[in-house]
């Protein structure tokens, strides 16, 4: 990615999570760079490619700290890593709700893009075999680790007043419990 | 506002519906637009705003058939309540659901696109259609801390919704690439597994 592109992604970043993805527009972004129109538009395609731009650098952040934590937590029995990946997938979503938001948008716009679904299979794979599933049951796994990212995302978006409703108290760590013991179940079902 | 010459009440009312509904689920949500709609449905803009205000009201009415399907699906699994085991009924009226969801994918991009756009579930529509069968989970699985047994409804929903709006290639990167209705059976079975992981008691790992 070139410097120039790299900038204009960290500004509209910043945009995004104060404003939400309506807040990005060539002229805002262009602002908030101290640059023209014309240069923001001709180092992105549309809004639409911007916000992919976007969604791309965090997802490569993603994919490069789950692999990290993975090695991390090799030691540990199967149980123990799950815990840890969720835990540290949870983290990762809650410190980034704005590309959560968009993320979910842009799925409801137009379904996951194809380069996400090639990264996707294998980082789910992964994660499986450090859950300690048994390769003939990768399908599955597969299944597993993605609704749980979808719930992660999905939690990450509901205001906590929203929250508050739902579960009956004022607290996240209701669905930190809900969400492990879903891990746990699910990836236990198929080890 | 008066009542427009081409307006005659539930008839005009349910073709109205009926043409939206049929726009929204062949040609997806893009396509729906009032003077499309309206078009459609061979009355006047005037008569479809008569019957409704802007697209959100018409989306609205469009969902409501959908809900009153998954209220019948709610209904059967509470009469069913004390005669089997109510993790089984739980079991099975969600693979109910998700069909309903996957037969109706472009209300369920529509219902999704919808949240998401206004960033928020608007709260009369949680308290009309979610909170309820939240409320009943905490009595029919009181094994569980009620806030786990609400956000068992609630994740089994939003995973549900989804998963319906699920393209083809997602399908296939699960492995889920033998045909619609070979991956509609497959996601059914991994939420019956789901619904069982959010109601038990029993982690396995």
């Amino acid at each position: 990615m070139s410097d120039r592109r790299k900038t204009l992604v960290a500004h509209a970043r910043s945009l995004l999570s104060e404003g939400g993805p309506s807040a990005i527009t060539f002229r805002a972004l262009a602002a908030r760079a101290e640059l023209s129109v014309a240069t923001v538009s001709r180092t992105f395609d549309g809004v639409p490619a911007l916000l992919e731009a976007c969604l791309d650098e965090t997802y490569e952040e993603l994919i490069e700290s789950l692999y990290t934590a993975i090695e991390s937590v090799d030691h540990l029995p199967p149980r123990d890593r799950i815990l840890s990946l969720l835990a540290h997938t949870l983290g990762f979503a809650r410190a980034r709700p704005e590309i959560a938001h968009l993320r979910y948008l842009i799925t409801a716009e137009s379904g996951l893009p194809s380069r996400r679904i090639e990264t996707l299979g294998p980082l789910l794979d992964r994660i499986a075999s450090a859950a300690g599933v048994p390769p003939k049951r990768v399908l599955e796994a597969r299944l597993v680790g993605h609704t749980l990212s979808i719930l992660i995302v999905r939690y990450v978006l509901h205001p906590s007043d929203e929250l508050n409703e739902i579960t009956g108290e004022d607290s996240l760590d209701s669905v930190t419990e809900h969400l492990t013991r879903v891990a746990l179940r699910l990836y236990g079902d198929i080890r | 506002m008066s009542r427009p010459k081409d307006a005659d009440s539930a008839q005009t009312y349910e073709r109205i519906v009926a043409a939206a509904r049929s726009r929204l689920e062949e040609r997806g949500i893009d396509a729906l637009t009032m003077r499309l709609v309206a078009r459609d449905a061979q009355v006047s803009t005037g008569t479809l705003t008569y019957y409704f205000e802007d697209r959100d009201a018409l989306l609205e009415a469009c969902f409501s058939e959908v809900y009153r399907a998954l209220t019948r699906v709610a209904n059967d699994c509470l009469a069913r309540l004390g005669q089997e085991p109510a993790i089984d009924i739980a079991e099975r009226g969600t693979k109910e659901i998700w069909a309903i969801a996957r037969q109706h994918r472009e209300l369920a991009r529509a219902r999704l696109l919808s949240n998401m756009q206004r960033g928020t579930i608007s709260v009369a529509r949680m308290r009309r259609n979610l909170l309820p069968a939240l409320d009943y989970a905490e009595k029919i699985f009181p094994h569980l801390a009620p806030a786990q047994a609400r956000l068992g409804v609630h994740s089994l929903t939003l995973t549900v919704l989804r998963y319906a709006v699920a393209s083809e290639e997602e399908l296939a990167l699960l492995g889920l690439g033998d045909g619609p209705e070979g991956a509609t059976a497959r996601i059914g079975d991994h939420l019956a597994s789901l619904t069982r992981a959010v109601f038990e008691v029993d982690d396995r790992a």
